[in-house]
């Protein structure tokens, strides 16, 4: 178990730095190595570090191991075939957890990044009505059982393919240099995470790492099914290339247009969910 | 004072390291249910890295102010 977290972590972090690396040649840039991420988080684990004096002590350390806590969690509960309602609770608390981040620094860029955080909350809509649409075919919020639902009827991307869009757009505001991502913008420095430095920053890396491999192998195993796990990394490589040409091609919006966006796309979602729930 | 510090962070990351191995043998064993070891890693896990990464980071300097506006 500690074994696969682990690899989790490092696949994860993988995933960021494929996910640079294909922006930056989109770009006709060299861009990093693809291991950038996994040398950065080791970088910065050897950095000197302290705690800002302006900083809420106790917040400002314990939000790191929070957030590394968390998405552990939400990785046994996906490998467990749990409920999908805990790991979007787990992703609903990482909102609270980059608040937590920006709140307790002191810092005016880390509070921003924290506020923007919470506008973009409008991000996380879409992704309980794309739950809920899965629920009204497969009857079960339980992935095993969503698992066994694709195995009799074929993949769920090709029967409700507006949901796993509106997931995958969800996926899309997590990941770094998107047009949703607000909350890391350049005009805040590095967002919520910016006073956040050395080995701070080092743990934050591994919630990344982490994260992101949770959520890849969650679209997969909820819209394509349990596949052997060679397939299910290859899967999530090209998963993150699709989201690196998305972010590459698609400007930053700005806050208050990135939430305007994300409402449309609830709308429609809402829309699309009233239509299957009436024909179901 | 230094070295206490990071006395006390090797300590503290050897320790939930160690619960961490105890847990995995527990688990081995079954004695110890998958849920109760995963528990014992979702609390051990970030506490053990974030001790180990503080005991081998470079030498610590005073605390910085950040930047608070013009």
């Amino acid at each position: 178990m500690i074994g696969y977290l682990l690899f989790a972590v490092v696949f994860g972090l993988l995933l960021l730095g494929i996910h640079r690396k294909v922006i930056a040649r989109i770009q006709r840039r060299p861009g990093p190595p693809v291991w950038q991420e996994i040398l950065h988080m080791l970088k910065f684990s050897f950095k000197s570090t302290w705690i800002p004096a302006t900083a809420s002590n106790i917040l400002f350390v314990g939000v790191v191991l929070v957030a590394i806590g968390i998405w552990s969690a939400a990785l046994f509960v996906l490998l467990a075939g749990g409920s999908i309602l805990i790991i979007f609770g787990i992703y609903m608390l990482h909102k609270i957890v980059e608040h937590g981040f920006g709140l307790s620094s002191g810092s005016p860029y880390g509070k921003f990044g924290g506020v923007r955080s919470v506008i973009s909350a409008a991000s996380e809509i879409p992704l309980f009505v794309s739950v809920a649409v899965v629920a009204l075919y497969t009857q079960s919020l339980e992935i095993s059982s969503i698992v066994q639902y694709q195995a009799i009827h074929g993949p769920l991307l090709f029967i409700v393919p507006l949901a796993a869009i509106a997931m995958y757009i969800v996926i899309l505001s997590k990941m770094p240099f998107g047009p949703f991502s607000i909350v890391e913008s350049k005009e805040l420095v590095s967002g919520y995470k910016t006073e956040h430095f050395g080995v701070w920053r080092a743990g934050l890396e591994i919630c990344n790492g982490l994260k992101t491999y949770v959520l890849m192998f969650m679209f997969i195993t909820v819209f394509i099914g349990g596949i052997p796990i060679w397939w299910m990394l290859a899967g999530m490589i090209l998963l993150t290339v699709s989201l690196s040409f998305a972010c590459a091609f698609s400007p930053m919006l700005s806050p208050f247009d990135s939430v305007t966006v994300q409402m449309l796309i609830t709308g429609v979602m809402l829309g699309y969910a009233a239509v299957l729930g009436v024909i179901a | 004072m230094m070295t206490k510090k990071k006395d006390m962070l090797r300590a503290l990351a050897l320790i939930t390291g160690a619960l961490l191995v105890i847990g995995f043998v527990l688990w081995q064993n079954g004695t110890l249910p998958l849920v109760g070891y995963e528990a014992i890693i979702v609390v051990c896990f970030p506490i053990c890295v974030i001790c180990l990464f503080l005991w081998w980071m470079a030498r610590e300097h005073g605390e910085d102010i950040p930047f608070i506006g013009y």
